[in-house]
């Protein structure tokens, strides 16, 4: 089983360096650059976009504030990484206790269920593209409903066109897991796809 | 949906995927030209990865900043607050510091004050004060023993306990507070005060 091999991303390194001497600018260049993948991440983790945005906020003052505990520099992809997804694990935990605990309040109530059906309607507003909206929108559930485990590959992958082997490495696993996730994921995907887009 | 073999399947994805050698590569191309259900699958594997990167493109790419850059905390105050975090020690060291405070309480190693000047007035006869002013505190802790007139029994006991209080200041250090506190361990029934001659 081949495994990760460490994958060097130099160019980042010296903004590491940087960032790590106090530089806000070099943070939000790194910032600038980097917090694409990093929402994926986060998405892969939690399966829902609507918090993406929060997390990742939280993501990146982690990185500002604890940029000292980066032993190696080169080794700043993983742990980023490892940021963004013990960030996104703890929200995903405040989300369903969250949730949880408003349907609890909420059951049976008439109210709620006048605003959600009214939520529901403004979903619905027809827009400019409504065709290409829907499929988006289609395509999008079926990878939030992927189990994590493939998700969160498919999501790097997809999203920053990352490698197998840039992905085991972040990921800290074979090269083969990474390979086997992305297979089953597009079976699963298949099979979701073909009953919401038939 | 025709059955394809998972080896094939596999090619394709990483063919798709741009993980393939030359020689996979080569294989992959001869099983497409000769199975068309291997063709059909990555057709559709194609055009689900195409609409699933547009679909999160849309939805969270961007070089929009998660944070402003000038709200930023600084450094200083992040150090601040890790060596705040480094006197954990001061926790363990409040609690044996109260455990300490407690059994100095309970056995005091200070003798009562008062009840040697009570014992010394009764001795002599006299009446002792109503009020007695704690010799070790002599700004002021005032005790009152009783108005009336008595007389002493040496089965009365007073305790002077010391109390010992720590308390964590916002300055870091931990500032104690002493209170010498009377206890009345027993009292027997007072005798009649003397007759005055």
């Amino acid at each position: 089983m081949a495994m990760a091999q460490t994958e060097v991303f130099d160019a980042e390194e010296p903004v590491i360096e940087a960032i790590r001497g106090g530089d806000r600018y070099a943070f939000s260049e790194l910032m600038r650059r980097q917090s694409g993948w990093v929402r994926g991440v986060i998405f892969g983790v939690l399966g829902d976009r609507d918090n993406v945005e929060d997390v990742a906020q939280q993501v990146w003052m982690a990185v500002w504030l604890r940029i000292g505990e980066l032993r190696e520099t080169k080794r700043w992809r993983p742990w980023v990484y490892q940021l963004a997804r013990n960030a996104a694990i703890d929200a995903g935990r405040n989300v369903t206790r969250r949730r949880d605990r408003m349907q609890r309040l909420m059951a049976g109530s008439a109210e709620w269920r006048r605003s959600s059906s009214q939520h529901k309607a403004a979903a619905k507003e027809p827009d400019h593209d409504v065709a290409a909206q829907e499929q988006h929108g289609a395509v999008l559930a079926a990878v939030q409903g992927l189990p994590p485990l493939y998700r969160e590959p498919f999501v790097m992958r997809h999203l920053n066109g990352w490698s197998y082997r840039q992905i085991a490495e972040v990921m800290g696993m074979p090269v083969d897991s990474v390979e086997t996730r992305l297979v089953r994921a597009r079976r699963f995907l298949r099979a979701s796809l073909e009953k919401r887009m038939p | 949906m025709a059955e394809v073999n998972k080896d094939i399947e596999r090619l394709i994805v990483r063919g798709l995927d741009g993980e393939l050698g030359d020689d996979e590569q080569l294989t992959l191309d001869r099983e497409l030209i000769r199975n068309p259900d291997a063709h059909r699958l990555m057709e559709e594997y194609k055009r689900i990865d195409e609409l699933s990167a547009a679909a999160l493109d849309q939805a969270l790419a961007g070089d929009r900043l998660p944070l402003d850059p000038d709200t930023l905390p600084s450094r200083s105050q992040s150090a601040r607050v890790r060596r705040h975090h480094r006197g954990w020690w001061l926790v363990p060291g409040t609690i044996a510091a109260a455990v300490l405070a407690v059994m100095v309480a309970r056995y005091p190693v200070t003798q009562p004050s008062d009840s040697r000047v009570a014992d010394r007035a009764s001795q002599r006869g006299e009446h002792a004060p109503s009020t007695i002013r704690d010799s070790s505190h002599p700004n002021g802790l005032m005790r009152t023993v009783g108005d009336a007139p008595f007389r002493t029994s040496p089965s009365i006991k007073r305790n002077t306990g010391r109390e010992v209080l720590g308390v964590l200041g916002e300055d870091g250090n931990i500032y104690w507070i002493e209170v010498d506190r009377i206890r009345t361990v027993k009292r027997s029934p007072l005798a009649a005060p003397p007759q005055e001659l």
